[in-house]
């Protein structure tokens, strides 16, 4: 997986978050073509119904560092009262014309009004847009706090010049995505948002890494999460070699045990994996030896440790049972 | 058939010449059959199926009598009180000969011993039956009477013992093992020498041990009393607890049948108004005492209830359980629902709506039979009654409400019970109270269920334009008092004036339209120990729906501090303007509704000292796509638009 593709990606599923998506978000609703008046009327419906859909992805009173919640947002740039009152008075235009059978007329006045319904779309899509970020960056720094407790001052100061940097890109971006209509500039827009996000989750991921190796000794959790088979094992490897230890031969593609929601949020991370080896070869249990700050992650390694295959120890000719550790590296790039 | 001559166990059979003197002393009890029939049945009846002599006869047996001479006939008082209050008149003796003979008066009667001494208005009979002493246990016994209806016979058995009556031993009932059969109560017991020594009163339903009071009893009482003295048990649906009352009374006898009816219906309607109003005063009293507990609990019956206790004591609403229900013609419904005996019904005439049915009595009976399910045996088969004749008793009454009550009975003919109606007129049909009891019994029938009316409670739900036209004919309005004034009517902006609450309700949020539906929660509301009448509930709707766009509005009592922890994290919500109550608008869950919900008054701004006695809960709904900010625009509208009048402490 590729940076690069997550990032393709991320620009047409940016509304798609998992935590906060119960369906599909209201950016990325079919939007009718506004070709007659139903089709008109089922974008309104759109459009107000996306106010209610953004709002159930957030905590009510849930704000933004400048003290706007999502509903705000929504209030300002999606169908606001003088666009409305605009709108009734152009579908009242529109039925009178109809009924006149001024076709031409109507023609002209549906024309203006898709003008305006598809710029209120973009809106919807550029607030949803917005959130998302948001949320993105918070859910790294949320992240982070606990190694942050423990880290030194210089750190502590340079992450937080970092985070203000961040948060000035985003208004920024903020500032140019929302209001405007041009769909090159809100393209633009919508682009340097994601870097920020991704800027942002790269940065957020070393730091914590680099954190987590300063602070977090081998093996000191004792409420570390572990696994046991549970199935039986397939064929005994065969031991190769003098070796105190068991070593890693291979194991299943680890890109399908990256969890998805974690992928979305660009969450990355190395867990230190101990794993119990029998004579045969079998893996019989798992231990995290040290987190990667993210438990989900943590989690997918455990269960693809549990897969992996495994040359037994061999001393002196005969194969023992034994312990080894290694690292499970999940990596957007 | 049954033997008429017997060859008793223990000594010889009756001598043939005392039989026939017996038999000519002893009559069947019979009452005058009704001799046109106002019913209308599902079926032509089946009349080939009853017995020819049942058939044949115009009167019902129901029990025997025999002469003990000086112009003086005996029989069980329960046989004789069937022609009390009866739809068939005075009851009358029978010989054998088939001739009948009108009471003429009662010399004595006795409740609790189950017997009456009596006259007739020509002499029957030329012989009697001489009153003997009790015999041993052992000997032999007769037991004469009307055997299910077959005539006079004679059957054999032994005196098997002396079983005191079990309130205070104060006599001994004769056990015996003659056969006897329902029609036997009220004929002689007689000994060897064919001397009455008892007078047969019960069967019993297990054994061949059945029951007579001694002859000796009735001597030694003498003439010129009706005498009562028993404990029964009493109880009134609306109390939990039956009581068991003493009833000791007497009057003064002889008196003619007539007079002797009056008297004892009059002297059985007291006793029950009385028994009735102690049982009323014990704990707890409504509506005060531990009983305000009750009225705080939160039941909102959707059909008529009354207010009644429960398991726990508590008075709360009670819509029973449902029992049957019907299509009318034209759109119409009729609803029975069933709660301690007592029939809650609700008619919706369907097309017919909106004519005076105040007044007619008739037409309500019809549809109820509907439901009512009644039904008359006809030899093996039952036959369904679907239609009566005019009712008895047409009349109003008013509640202690000031409510106006239509009341109704119908004889059912065939068997000796009244159906008893009461209803009140809402703007959708009528709704009210139903029940079956016997003839005897419909004085005191009918004074309970207009006692009941006080404890009635119904919803009052109509469209636009079935108020209007229930409004022009209720002129006092939604209350009795007077004290609702409303506008509901297509085109007007809802509005509503009522004893604790006062709404103005703007067309932007509901637009009246001939079909917006309106349903008003009458219940009992508890005010400084009295428990009084009140709109409790507001239910408006756009559409004649049970969703789409609305206002529904609830009165809520201050719960009790041992009413639990829903009840009470709820108030604390409502309090507070929190969680369920906190008014954010939200969307229904995979529909296109969106609604809030609130409590009204607000707290004021320092809410520490912010303990009201009621408040009001407020839900509005929208069917369309409001944005969220035009709700919260309609909700302060809302808020500005209702006044909770009612005094908050």
């Amino acid at each position: 997986m590729k940076a690069r593709q997550f990032l393709v990606a991320a620009s047409c599923v940016l509304v798609f978050l998992a935590g906060y998506a119960p369906g599909p978000a209201p950016g990325s609703e079919e939007i009718p073509e506004i070709v007659s008046l139903d089709g008109w009327d089922e974008a309104m419906t759109a459009l107000r119904r996306s106010h209610w859909v953004l709002r159930g992805y957030y905590p009510e009173n849930r704000k933004d560092s400048a003290g706007r919640t999502v509903g705000d947002d929504l209030d300002q740039y999606v169908l606001p009262e003088n666009i409305v009152a605009h709108l009734e008075a152009l579908r009242i235009q529109a039925q009178a014309q109809r009924d006149a059978g001024d076709q031409k007329g109507l023609e002209k006045t549906i024309g203006e009004a898709r003008v305006i319904l598809d710029g209120q779309m973009k809106q919807v899509f550029a607030v949803g847009s917005y959130w998302q970020a948001l949320t993105l960056i918070e859910l790294q720094r949320a992240a982070i706090s606990p190694f942050a407790a423990n880290a030194t001052e210089a750190d502590r100061a340079a992450l937080a010049a970092f985070a203000g940097q961040i948060d000035q890109r985003l208004r920024e971006s903020r500032a140019s995505l929302l209001g405007s209509t041009d769909e090159g500039a809100m393209t633009k827009s919508l682009a340097s948002m994601h870097s920020v996000v991704v800027d942002n989750a790269i940065h957020y991921g070393k730091q914590r890494g680099k954190w987590i190796a300063e602070q977090v000794k081998y093996d000191s959790d004792p409420n570390a999460a572990e696994l046991a088979r549970t199935a039986a094992c397939g064929a005994p490897m065969r031991a190769e070699g003098e070796s105190a230890r068991a070593r890693i031969k291979g194991g299943p593609d680890l890109e399908p045990f990256y969890p998805e929601d974690a992928k979305q949020e660009m969450f990355e991370g190395v867990v230190t994996v101990r794993a119990d080896v029998d004579a045969q070869g079998c893996v019989q249990k798992v231990r995290i030896s040290r987190t990667s700050g993210d438990p989900r992650l943590d989690a997918a390694a455990l269960d693809w440790a549990l897969q992996a295959s495994m040359v037994p120890a061999l001393i002196d000719g005969t194969p023992q049972a034994s312990q080894l550790s290694f690292n499970v590296r999940f990596t957007l790039n | 058939m049954l033997l008429s001559t017997v060859a008793p166990a223990n000594g010889g059979p009756l001598a043939p010449e005392l039989q026939a003197r017996i038999r000519s002393a002893t009559f069947e009890v019979v009452l005058r059959k009704a001799t046109s029939d106002p019913l209308s049945y599902e079926r032509a009846l089946p009349i080939e199926l009853i017995p020819y002599q049942e058939r044949i006869d115009k009167f019902h047996s129901v029990g025997t009598a025999f002469a003990i001479g000086n112009d003086r006939y005996v029989s069980a008082a329960h046989v004789m009180l069937l022609g009390v209050g009866s739809q068939f008149g005075a009851p009358m003796l029978r010989d054998s000969a088939g001739k009948v003979f009108a009471l003429a008066r009662v010399h004595a009667y006795s409740a609790h011993e189950d017997y009456m001494v009596f006259s007739l208005a020509e002499p029957a009979s030329a012989t009697t039956i001489q009153a003997g002493e009790t015999p041993g246990v052992g000997e032999p016994v007769f037991a004469v009477g009307n055997a299910l209806g077959e005539g006079i016979v004679i059957r054999d058995g032994l005196l098997t013992s002396l079983t005191p009556e079990p309130q205070e031993g104060r006599w001994n009932w004769l056990r015996f093992s003659a056969a006897a059969s329902p029609g036997n109560s009220g004929g002689p017991l007689l000994d060897a020498g064919g001397r009455a020594v008892g007078i047969v009163i019960a069967a019993n339903a297990v054994e061949n041990l059945n029951y007579a009071l001694p002859m000796q009893q009735v001597l030694k009482a003498g003439e010129g009393t009706a005498s009562f003295d028993m404990r029964l048990p009493f109880s009134i649906p609306i109390v939990w607890q039956p009581a068991v009352v003493s009833i000791t009374d007497s009057f003064k006898l002889p008196l003619d049948w007539e007079e002797f009816s009056r008297r004892y219906l009059e002297l059985d309607l007291e006793h029950y108004r009385a028994n009735r109003q102690a049982l009323m005063a014990s704990d707890p009293p409504f509506p005060g005492g531990a009983s305000a507990k009750g009225l705080a609990i939160a039941s909102r019956p959707k059909s008529p209830s009354l207010m009644a206790q429960d398991e726990e004591r508590r008075w709360i609403s009670q819509g029973g359980h449902s029992k049957e229900s019907a299509e009318l013609t034209g759109e119409g419904s009729v609803k029975l629902r069933e709660f301690r005996n007592i029939g809650l019904f609700e008619l919706e005439p369907g097309k017919q709506v909106g004519q005076p049915v105040v007044g007619e009595t008739s037409p309500l009976l019809n549809p109820l039979l509907k439901v009512l399910n009644v039904q008359r045996p006809v030899g093996t088969q039952m036959v369904r009654v679907t239609s009566a004749g005019p009712s008895v008793t047409q009349d109003t009454v008013k509640d202690g409400h000031g409510r106006l009550w239509r009341r109704g009975a119908w004889p059912l003919g065939f068997t000796d019970v009244h159906i008893l109606t009461m209803s009140l007129n809402t703007p959708r049909g009528e709704v009210g109270m139903v029940r079956i009891v016997p003839s005897r019994l419909r004085a005191v029938g009918e004074d309970e269920m207009s006692f009941l009316a006080d404890f009635f409670q119904t919803p009052m739900q109509g469209n636009a334009s079935q108020w209007k036209a229930f409004l022009e004919r209720t002129p006092e309005g939604a209350l009795p008092d007077g004290s609702v004034k409303m506008i509901f009517s297509a085109g007007k902006p809802f509005a509503f004036q009522g004893p604790s609450l006062t709404a103005s309700i703007d067309p932007q949020l509901i637009e009246v339209n001939d079909e917006s539906r309106l349903t008003l929660e009458t219940l009992l509301v508890g005010d400084a120990g009295r428990a009084r009448l009140d709109v409790t509930g507001i239910r408006l709707r756009e559409q004649d729906e049970d969703d789409g766009t609305g206002l529904v509005l609830l009165r809520q009592p201050r719960p009790a501090p041992d009413s639990g922890k829903d009840m009470t994290q709820r108030w604390s919500q409502m309090l507070s303007r929190t969680k369920d109550f906190d008014g954010v608008e939200r969307p229904e869950q995979g529909t296109d509704r969106y609604w809030f919900r609130t409590s009204i008054p607000a707290p004021p701004a320092d809410a520490s000292n912010w303990d009201p006695k009621i408040l009001y809960e407020m839900w509005y709904e929208v069917d369309g796509m409001p944005l969220p900010r035009e709700m919260k625009s309609r909700r302060s509208l809302l808020e500005k638009s209702i006044q909770v009048t009612e005094s908050p402490r």
